[in-house]
C-alpha cells in the first residue's frame, strides 16, 4: 500500500507559505554576469552531464522521507510542492544560470526500490524546453528481467532512436539492485556500442535509502568483463567510484585503473564537489592527475538536488582543481571539453551561451 | 506604500509559518507483523564452508502502480548452513509475500564473490504460506554469483 502525504486543514496558510517559499526559491541567487568559470584570466565553458529530474509522485515513500529530512518536521508537509519547483526542466535551466552552465544532461531513472522513476517519456518532455542545451540519458526498468527483459530493451532501443533528444544510456545497478557482473544485463551495452549512444553507469554507493552497498553493485572492476565483450560502448564510470555512502574512496582506484586501461572507458566525477566530499576531494582530484586520467573526466553535479547546488558543486570542484595544480587546459578538457569530444557535439564556448 | 507591502507580506508569512508549525505532528509509524522462520539452508553435496551464510529477507511485491516491484528488502543477518531459525518483524501495509535469499561464504571474504573468485552459491526461495506467523522454508545454495533478481521473479515456465 502506497502511503500518501499527510495534510491537515489550514489551507490558506499553507498556500501563503507555499508562495513564499517559491518566491523566495525563484530569487534564490541570480545569474553570473558571463556564463563558465574564470581561471587564470580564461572564461572556461561548462557542461554539467548529470542531472536529475522527477515528480513526487514517481519518488518511493522512503525516498520522500530522505527528501522531508532535509526540513524542519513541521513544515514537511511543502515537500509535494516544493519539490517540482526544484526538479523540473524549468528550474534545472535556472540552476544552469545561476551556475554558469552552459547545458546539462538530464537522466529518466527507474530504481523503485530507491529514489523513484522518472520515465523516458517524462525527461523527454523536461529536455524539449530547451534542446540546445538540454541533453537526456535514456534508462529502463530492471527489476523484472526475466519476465520483461528483451521488451525493455526494445523500449530503451525505442526511446534511443525516437524523436526525444536522447544522447546517451543511464544505469545505476546500485539503485536498481543489479550486480555488475550479471550478464543478462549485457545486451544494454550491446545496444550502447550499436547505436553509438555511451552509456553512464552509476558506480560507488549512495546514501539514498535502498540503495545496495556491496562491491558486486558498487565497485567497477566487476564491469571488466562487460567492458572487454563489448569494446564500440563507451563507459562513463559515474561518480568514479566514490562511496558515498561511507564517504571514503573506496572504490576510486578501481574506476581509474580501468579508464586507463580501457579506450573505451570514462569518469565523472558527480558529487565530488558537494560539501559531504570535503574530506576526499582534494586526495580524489590528485588520484586523477597522478594517474593521467584526466582526458577521461567528464564533469557532472549530481544535481540540482537543492537551490544553488549546481552552482556550488562547480565552484568547490574548480578550487579544488586549482588546488590541485590542474592547468587550465586540463580543467577546459574537464569541464567541457571531454564531453564534447565523447558525445560528437560541437565545443561549448562562453561567447555562444552569451 | 513599498515599505507597508512588504512588511504585509513578512507577517502573512510569518504568521502563516507559525500557524501550520502549530498544527502539524509527526505519526508514529505503523507497528509491523511478528514472523517465526524456520529455515533448512542446504549446501550441494560435498561442498561445506567455514565462512558464514548470508541471508536477506524480501517483500515478494512493494509499492503501488508504475513503483511497484519486487523485493524490497525487509533485512539482512548472518547465519550458517543447518537448521536456523530467525524472527523479524514484517512492515506493514507496505507489501505483500515473502522472500528468502542467501548466498554462501565459501572464501570467507564477506563478499558475494569478486572478479577472481567466481565460487559463493546463493538460492532463493518463496515462503509458502505467508502470512503467517510461523513459517518454514528451506533455501538450496547452488549458483554462483547471484543477486536474488536472478531467481525472482521467475521467468515462465514454457508449455510442456
Amino acid at each position: 500500500m502506497n502511503r500518501k502525504v499527510q495534510t491537515s486543514g489550514g489551507s490558506v496558510p499553507r498556500l501563503l507559505f507555499i508562495l513564499t517559499v517559491a518566491m523566495t526559491l525563484s530569487g534564490c541567487g541570480g545569474p553570473p554576469d558571463q556564463p563558465g568559470v574564470l581561471v587564470e584570466g580564461q572564461r572556461l565553458a561548462v557542461v554539467d552531464m548529470h542531472l536529475h529530474t522527477g515528480t513526487w509522485e514517481g519518488m518511493t515513500p522512503r525516498f520522500h522521507d530522505r527528501l522531508a529530512e532535509r526540513v524542519p518536521r513541521p513544515f514537511r508537509w511543502v515537500m509535494p510542492y516544493i519539490t517540482p519547483l526544484t526538479l523540473n526542466g524549468k528550474s534545472i535551466l535556472r540552476e544552469l544560470d545561476n551556475g554558469g552552465v552552459s547545458a546539462g544532461g538530464v537522466f529518466a531513472l527507474y530504481s523503485p526500490h530507491s529514489t523513484g522513476i522518472a520515465s523516458n517519456e517524462f525527461v523527454a518532455g523536461e529536455i524539449a524546453r530547451d534542446p540546445q542545451r538540454l541533453f537526456g540519458f535514456a534508462s529502463l526498468r530492471a527489476d523484472r528481467w526475466n519476465l520483461d527483459g528483451p521488451a525493455q530493451l526494445a523500449k530503451l532501443e525505442a526511446a534511443l532512436t525516437g524523436p526525444g533528444k536522447f544522447i546517451g544510456i543511464k544505469v545505476a545497478h546500485a539503485h536498481q539492485q543489479i550486480r555488475f557482473d550479471d550478464e543478462r544485463y549485457y545486451g544494454i551495452y550491446e545496444i550502447a556500442g550499436r547505436l553509438h549512444k555511451p552509456v553512464y553507469l552509476h558506480t560507488g554507493t549512495s546514501p539514498n535509502p535502498g540503495t545496495r552497498t556491496e562491491p558486486p553493485y558498487a565497485d567497477p572492476a566487476y564491469l571488466e568483463e562487460a567492458i572487454r565483450r563489448y569494446p564500440a560502448a563507451i563507459f562513463i564510470l559515474g561518480h568514479t567510484g566514490y562511496d558515498s555512502f561511507a564517504k571514503a574512496l573506496t572504490f576510486t582506484d578501481s574506476a581509474i585503473r580501468l579508464a586507463k586501461s580501457y579506450p573505451n572507458v570514462y569518469l565523472e566525477p558527480g558529487a565530488l564537489g558537494a560539501k559531504r566530499a570535503d574530506n576526499v576531494r582534494l586526495d580524489f582530484l590528485k588520484r586523477l592527475k597522478t594517474a593521467g586520467v584526466i582526458p577521461k573526466m567528464i564533469y557532472g553535479s549530481d544535481g540540482p538536488q537543492v537551490p544553488g547546488y549546481v552552482k556550488s558543486h562547480l565552484e568547490r570542484f574548480v578550487a579544488g582543481m586549482q588546488e590541485s595544480g590542474y592547468s587550465v587546459d586540463e580543467m577546459r578538457a574537464i569541464l567541457s571539453g571531454n564531453f564534447s569530444r565523447v558525445f560528437g557535439l560541437p565545443p561549448f564556448t562562453v561567447e555562444a551561451a552569451r | 506604500m513599498t515599505f507597508l507591502n512588504a512588511l504585509r507580506t513578512r507577517l502573512v508569512a510569518t504568521a502563516s509559518i507559525v500557524v501550520v508549525a502549530a498544527g502539524c505532528g509527526a505519526e508514529p509509524p505503523a507497528p509491523g507483523r511478528a514472523v517465526e522462520l524456520n529455515m533448512e539452508i542446504r549446501l550441494p553435496p560435498g561442498v561445506s564452508t567455514t565462512g558464514k551464510v548470508y541471508v536477506s529477507l524480501f517483500q515478494a511485491w512493494s509499492l503501488e502502480g508504475e513503483l511497484r516491484h519486487p523485493l524490497q528488502l525487509i533485512e539482512n543477518f548472518e547465519a550458517v548452513p543447518g537448521t536456523v531459525s530467525h524472527r523479524f518483524e514484517y512492515p506493514a501495509n507496505d507489501g505483500e509475500g515473502l522472500i528468502a535469499f542467501a548466498w554462501a561464504d565459501l572464501d570467507g571474504d564477506g563478499i558475494d564473490c569478486t572478479p577472481t573468485f567466481r565460487g559463493d552459491l546463493s538460492g532463493l526461495s518463496e515462503v509458502p504460506g505467508f502470512p503467517g506467523d510461523r513459517l518454514n522454508v528451506t533455501l538450496n545454495l547452488t549458483e554462483p554469483c547471484r543477486g536474488p533478481d536472478w531467481f525472482y521473479p521467475p521467468a515462465p515456465q514454457p508449455a510442456p
